[in-house]
């Protein structure tokens, strides 16, 4: 479904991506992990346009993506929760998730959609009036994978689902990302951590200064001893 | 007496507030100062100058002439001056909308010369008396308050349409506004040409107190900077403030110290800048690009 082939990516005159490719089939939970700097969101922001391969190709069902704006990417049916979440902090709870519906895609069923996403996160409505500035780390990751799910997406990229939460917290984030793979979102994710990413995704790629290294089943790359050694530190 | 000073000040202030309001909204969203905003309120004036003098056009009425195209002048200088300028270095941005400004000056001058014009209306002249000490012009009261209700209008288009609250969310974090599916283009776009309309609409409602002449948008876009920055600069409600107080010090100085009428705005700027460096409502880095 989504299919990025050999992306060489830059910054400026630093390349920061080698060759990378990697496949996302419908239904799926792909994991993408990695060092610090490996190149892990800057393969995310890649593939919602807001950097442009210099080499390679990107397609969504069979077409190129990777010569759109983002608008157009998300209107396709691909959104990124990005890392730190990034909501407006200075809009309430409910206009963020209003803002999720932008895309022409979602904008006809942006209330049913909005009371879906109570009903999935019921302490949103109670903070609905609040601005996002003044809710908890765990309150702002939902509001943020909520925000997400207003455009009504295909795949779903969240970068950095963990960071800066409390483990009870993350396992809590990781279930919800769980259940809303099984209701139909195809995800792509990316975490530092190693171990909780492995454990809920289908496949799994580690990236390494840029480069694909291994790739692999969730939980065969688990066992995996060089993963283990270099990523568990097992 | 004092009453008196204080309601023309408020009077003042709620002009100011909006010829203010496009230039903060301009500069909140697309992190562009548009220099030529006074020029676009000297447009406004002599448009509906015009409309008054071939049409017999009230001001208040013309209103609804000014807003399209006003609106529709601020996308095309989105288009062919701020657009292009978008990545060049914050040096080029300010001299492109700075030559645009000495550039509509000379074109006023050229087609309209350097008379003095303003429009008289049949309330031009006239003042209520509530009592014997206190009189409202009414063409102040007019200008007042059809400034309050198209900032009212302004405010709920920000908070309740798609567009709105769009515009709010490319000033508050632009990256992720573009993540979330927004074209940050058009909203740059719709800001310069709400911002424009906003410039051009007081200067329609200035025009009976004011003269209209090619540096007429000079002295406004003075008062505006010192409105915009005293408020916090890309704040709304700061702009609101900002007018009001710069309002009532122009009208209380006007009275007891009229040599230093324009000096007590600028002594109190630079108080309050050295106080609090961002403005009254400002929020902290609101001018670095995108925010992060």
């Amino acid at each position: 479904m989504l299919d990025i082939k050999n992306i060489d990516v830059f910054y400026g005159d630093v390349q920061v991506l080698f060759d990378v490719s990697l496949q996302v089939r419908p239904g799926e939970i792909v994991a993408l992990v990695g060092a610090n700097a490996a190149g892990k969101s800057t393969t995310l922001k890649t593939i919602s346009g807001l950097l442009k391969p210099k080499a390679g190709e990107i397609l969504f069902h069979e077409k190129n993506i990777h010569t759109l704006d983002s608008d157009k990417i998300v209107e396709k049916g691909i959104i990124q929760v990005p890392e730190g979440r990034r909501l407006f902090p200075r809009l309430s709870v409910e206009a963020n998730l209003e803002l999720g519906s932008y895309p022409k895609r979602a904008r006809a069923k942006a209330q049913d959609n909005l009371k879906n996403m109570y009903e999935i996160f019921p302490q949103l409505y109670d903070r609905r009036h609040q601005l996002t500035g003044s809710l908890s780390g765990g309150e702002q990751q939902m509001c943020a994978i909520a925000r997400g799910l207003m455009s009504m997406p295909e795949v779903l990229m969240v970068d950095e689902t963990s960071l800066g939460l409390s483990p009870l917290l993350v396992k809590h984030t990781i279930r919800t990302i769980k259940e809303i793979n099984e209701l139909g979102t195809t995800i792509l994710l990316i975490d530092q951590n190693v171990n909780y990413a492995l454990r809920i995704a289908h496949r799994a790629y580690v990236l390494e200064n840029g480069r694909i290294v291994m790739q692999g089943e969730g939980n065969s790359l688990l066992e995996d001893p060089y993963l283990r050694k270099a990523y568990l530190g097992i | 007496m004092i009453l008196q000073i204080l309601i023309s000040g408020i009077l003042l202030g709620g002009v100011y507030i909006l010829a203010s309001i496009g230039l903060t909204l301009i500069f909140g969203v697309a992190k562009v100062v548009n220099f030529a905003h006074g020029e676009i309120l000297m447009l406004g004036m002599y448009l509906t100058f015009w409309l008054y003098s071939i049409f017999n056009l009230d001001p208040t009425y013309s209103i609804a002439i000014v807003i399209p195209i006003f609106f529709l002048l601020g996308t095309l200088m989105y288009l062919f001056v701020i657009r292009p300028s978008l990545n060049a270095p914050e040096l080029t941005q300010v001299f492109a909308t700075l030559g645009l400004s000495i550039l509509l000056q000379n074109l006023a001058l050229l087609l309209w010369g350097a008379d003095y014009r303003t429009v008289k209306t049949f309330y031009s002249n006239t003042a209520v008396t509530i009592s014997p000490e206190i009189s409202i012009s009414v063409s102040r009261v007019v200008a007042f308050v059809t400034s309050l209700l198209i900032l009212l209008v302004l405010i709920i288009f920000l908070k309740k349409t798609y567009i709105g609250k769009a515009i709010q969310a490319v000033s508050q974090d632009r990256s992720a506004a573009m993540l979330m599916g927004i074209s940050v283009k058009r909203i740059y776009m719709y800001a310069v040409g709400i911002g424009c309309a906003c410039a051009g609409l007081a200067g329609a409602l200035l025009i009976p107190q004011y003269y209209a002449f090619p540096t007429a948008g000079v002295s406004f876009i003075l008062i505006s900077f010192v409105v915009v920055v005293l408020g916090g600069i890309g704040s709304i409600p700061g702009a609101i403030v900002g007018g009001i107080i710069v309002g009532l010090l122009e009208s209380i100085t006007g009275v007891f110290v009229p040599e230093l009428k324009e000096a007590s705005y600028f002594i109190f700027f630079i108080v309050i800048l050295l106080i609090r460096p961002n403005g009254l409502f400002g929020v902290k880095g609101a001018g670095e690009e995108g925010a992060r």
